[in-house]
């Protein structure tokens, strides 16, 4: 399982465990309301039912009594039988008390305990408005309802009507409640985190199938594969992501076109510093056959000095159009590839193509190359004019009859070339941004402030690097370093 | 250490969840209300007297009805008299009479057709008689059926079982008296005639069918005809019934019965709410009556047209 997977199926248990309490907490909270309000209803139609059988009980209760207080009938037992065939036919009865106005026990059923409240004269109760109710556990732990009604017509009280009912089957009945609304939540809850993670698995695959698309893509691709179409907001991403492919591969296209057209114009730049050496180089030769030709006309006869004149002339229009011919080779545009390389072969055909610069100022040029160097793969064409660059950038900064030093080596798996002067170094104000585009210490129109920012470009891109190592007041040195080229190369591609 | 956080915050709320629902459902169970605690004292609503004054109710109504009715009156006369007053039932409504001139009661609620029709009655005061909404003192028993009956008028009462209320009230005796006789009919036509002792005894035997017929009071009638009960012709109006005193019984008590109860005027508005409390049948009050209206009115009713 990868960093990515990981990180996802943390974010899916993170959103499920979030949503999993957040319900469970909501849930519970609506559970308990929900509970309470059940067992305040509860409560209270167990209370309304408790004081309606005492109000339809006392009916009977207060005639028996009117009529043993009126010597009406003979109530002897009565009250009692009815105690008792009332209990029997109400099986949740616990207990019933009947007690006359002044506190005696007129009839009870065979468990009933006395009222604690009954000590001493009977309380006001009886001229209490309504009927008492309350709710507690007995002495062997059995909950009751108690109802008591005090037993009246008009002000006239005839005792009071103690009623008690049992209560354990309330509690029995909050606690089903309670386990039903659990588990209804939980199965809510449950439900809700399976759909959660069925809709997770979706979104998060998607991610993950744009994050691997992400990861996979190929810049160099000419073309961009597109992610499947989607209806979604996911498909909307792909769509935009797809788009920023296609935005990125044409930036990099334009990029790419961009530098070819810098590099050419650097190379134009650089053919133009060379151009008053080369002007030089060419101008001796014609100067020569002029020279040789204002000869001829002074003494035509002279047919053996004539040939030798030829002989001359002929040589140095040859040097000079060989001068052209290396000029026109490097300034022509070329379709550039990477390769096998001999950097010293490079070094060598950069040296020739600047020495009539170095011969005007008298710098000397050292060459110490390594005679075994291993080819590295790099664009020749590119290359040179890397060399080329930091070897024209040698000679600015060299004054007359200075010294420029061009080492190559090997180090490791890496070949190495070195550029060193003994000009005036660069500031160090200067050296961090050596290789910034657009920067130059030169004068204006001097320089175009690319040439470093492409050589460090050009280098990078052959996996090499560019660095530049300049003491203030004494050498500069620049260091190119590119990885050998492993594997076999073919007889005669090193070029 | 950030995962061992979150484990244990998880952990440490599922825990406290877990708590939470268990103490609610332990506080769940816990119904108990607050324990029954009498008040220390209550003063009652008025002060009992050692002298204890008896009232009489000729047994019209069931015991438990009667003192729904009228305890409410002794109520009134215990807050407005130094004395004490209580109901005494009776068994019939001569034992009424007779608990009256024994003195076992100072006065007795009886009825006008027996306080009418008792022999020798001079030793008998009425003190005092229910007072309707138009001041009068005015009663009417009212034949009643079934709520299916085809009895419309009296004439239909032909070969109807009927029942009546006790035989020594108007009631029980409107239709031998000058009903029947004023549709040409005799007792003899009726296919039975049976008495009972309460007038809402009456009014069950018609409501459950065992009686095709029946009479009772006017205010007895009006509270069962949301039951079904049917009221189909009122008798000819008779002085209302008396409370009536012994002649020879204390006349300061006898005088503070009838002050008391005379001294309620339902336009007072305290009076009122007194009044209100009571039974229909005495929420207007009482007005004085006497000796020969009883005997003018059910003279001309038996006298026939």
């Amino acid at each position: 399982m990868n960093f990515l997977s990981r990180r996802l199926i943390g974010l899916r248990a993170r959103i499920l465990f979030t949503v999993g309490v957040s319900t469970s907490i909501v849930m519970m909270l609506l559970s308990w309301g929900l509970l309470y309000s059940w067992r305040h209803a509860l409560v209270q139609q167990e209370i309304a039912n408790a004081q309606s059988v005492s109000r339809a009980f006392s009916v009977a209760v207060v005639d028996a009594l009117i009529f043993a207080d009126q010597d009406l009938y003979q109530s002897e037992g009565f009250l009692d039988n009815y105690v008792m065939m009332f209990m029997n036919q109400n099986p949740r009865l616990r207990a019933i008390t009947i007690l006359d106005e002044d506190g005696r026990s007129v009839a009870r059923s065979w468990d009933s305990e006395d009222p604690p409240w009954i000590s001493g004269p009977l309380p006001t109760l009886l001229t209490a408005p309504a009927p008492w109710t309350t709710l507690a556990p007995r002495s062997d732990g059995q909950w009751v309802l108690e109802t008591i009604l005090p037993l009246r017509s008009g002000h006239r009280s005839w005792g009071v009507l103690v009623l008690s009912v049992e209560a354990d089957s309330i509690r029995a009945q909050l606690r089903r409640n309670f386990i039903q609304l659990a588990l209804f939540s939980s199965s809510v809850t449950s439900v809700l985190l399976l759909l959660l993670w069925l809709l997770l698995s979706r979104l998060l695959g998607s991610l993950q199938a744009l994050v691997t698309a992400m990861d996979t893509v190929d810049f160099h691709a000419v073309s961009v594969p597109a992610l499947p179409s989607r209806g979604d907001e996911i498909g909307i991403l792909y769509q935009h992501f797809h788009r920023m492919q296609q935005r990125v591969e044409q930036s990099r296209v334009d990029l790419l076109s961009a530098q070819h057209q810098v590099w050419h114009a650097e190379r134009l730049a650089a053919i133009g510093r060379l151009a008053s050496g080369l002007a030089h180089e060419i101008n001796n030769p014609i100067n020569g056959v002029r020279s040789c030709i204002y000869a001829i006309r002074e003494n035509p006869t002279d047919h053996e000095q004539t040939a030798q004149y030829l002989d001359m002339m002929d040589e140095g229009l040859t040097g000079a159009s060989e001068v052209l011919r290396k000029l026109l080779g490097f300034a022509r545009k070329q379709q550039t590839a990477p390769g096998p390389l001999d950097l010293n072969e490079a070094v060598q055909t950069v040296a020739r193509l600047v020495s009539f610069n170095m011969e005007r100022k008298n710098i000397a040029l050292g060459l110490d190359l390594h005679a075994e160097l291993p080819p590295v793969l790099a664009d020749r064409q590119l290359m040179q004019e890397v060399i080329m660059n930091l070897l024209i950038n040698a000679i600015d900064a060299v004054d007359q009859e200075g010294c420029i030093e061009v080492a190559s080596t090997v180090s490791g798996d890496r070949v190495q070339l070195t550029v060193l002067d003994n000009g005036a170094g660069i500031a160090p104000e200067a050296l961090d941004r050596i290789f910034d585009p657009f920067f130059t210490t030169k004068k204006t129109g001097e320089g175009t402030g690319l040439g470093l920012s492409i050589c460090l470009g050009i280098v990078q891109a052959s996996g090499g690097t560019l660095d530049v190592v300049s003491p203030p007041g004494q050498a500069t040195c620049f260091t190119l370093s590119l990885p050998v080229l492993t594997g076999s190369v073919p007889e005669g591609e090193v070029t | 250490m950030n995962r061992v956080l979150s484990s244990f915050l998880a952990v440490l709320l599922l825990v406290l969840l877990l708590g939470a629902n268990l103490y609610v459902l332990r506080d769940l169970q816990d119904i108990a209300s607050p324990p029954f605690e009498p008040a220390e004292s209550q003063s009652p609503p008025f002060e009992t007297s050692a002298e204890v004054v008896r009232i009489g109710v000729i047994s019209r109504f069931a015991p438990n009805i009667i003192f729904s009715g009228y305890q409410p009156i002794m109520d009134y006369l215990n807050q407005n008299s130094d004395r004490t007053y209580e109901l005494r039932l009776s068994t019939s409504y001569q034992d009424a009479v007779d608990q009256l001139r024994s003195g076992e009661v100072a006065a007795s609620f009886l009825g006008a057709w027996i306080y009418s029709h008792l022999a020798n009655n001079e030793d008998l005061i009425p003190l005092a008689a229910p007072r309707n909404k138009d001041g009068q003192s005015e009663f009417r028993a009212i034949l009643v059926t079934g709520p299916d009956s085809r009895i419309t008028q009296l004439f239909n009462l032909k070969g109807a079982r009927v029942a009546l209320p006790s035989g020594q009230s108007w009631s029980g005796n409107w239709l031998q008296v000058s009903g029947l006789a004023s549709v040409g009919l005799s007792v003899a036509d009726l296919d039975s005639l049976h008495h009972f002792d309460h007038h809402q005894t009456v009014v069950w035997q018609v409501l459950r069918g065992h009686f095709d017929a029946g009479v009772v009071k006017a205010s007895v009638a009006r509270r069962y005809v949301r039951e079904g009960l049917r009221p189909v012709l009122p008798s000819p109006p008779i002085p209302g019934p008396p409370l009536v005193g012994f002649r020879n019984g204390d006349p300061e008590i006898l005088d503070d019965i009838r002050s008391l109860l005379l001294a309620l005027d339902p336009n007072v508005p305290g009076d009122k709410v007194v009044l209100e409390s009571w039974t229909p049948e005495f929420s207007f009050g009482f007005i004085p009556v006497d000796e020969a209206t009883y005997m003018e009115a059910f003279g001309q009713l038996e006298a026939g047209p």
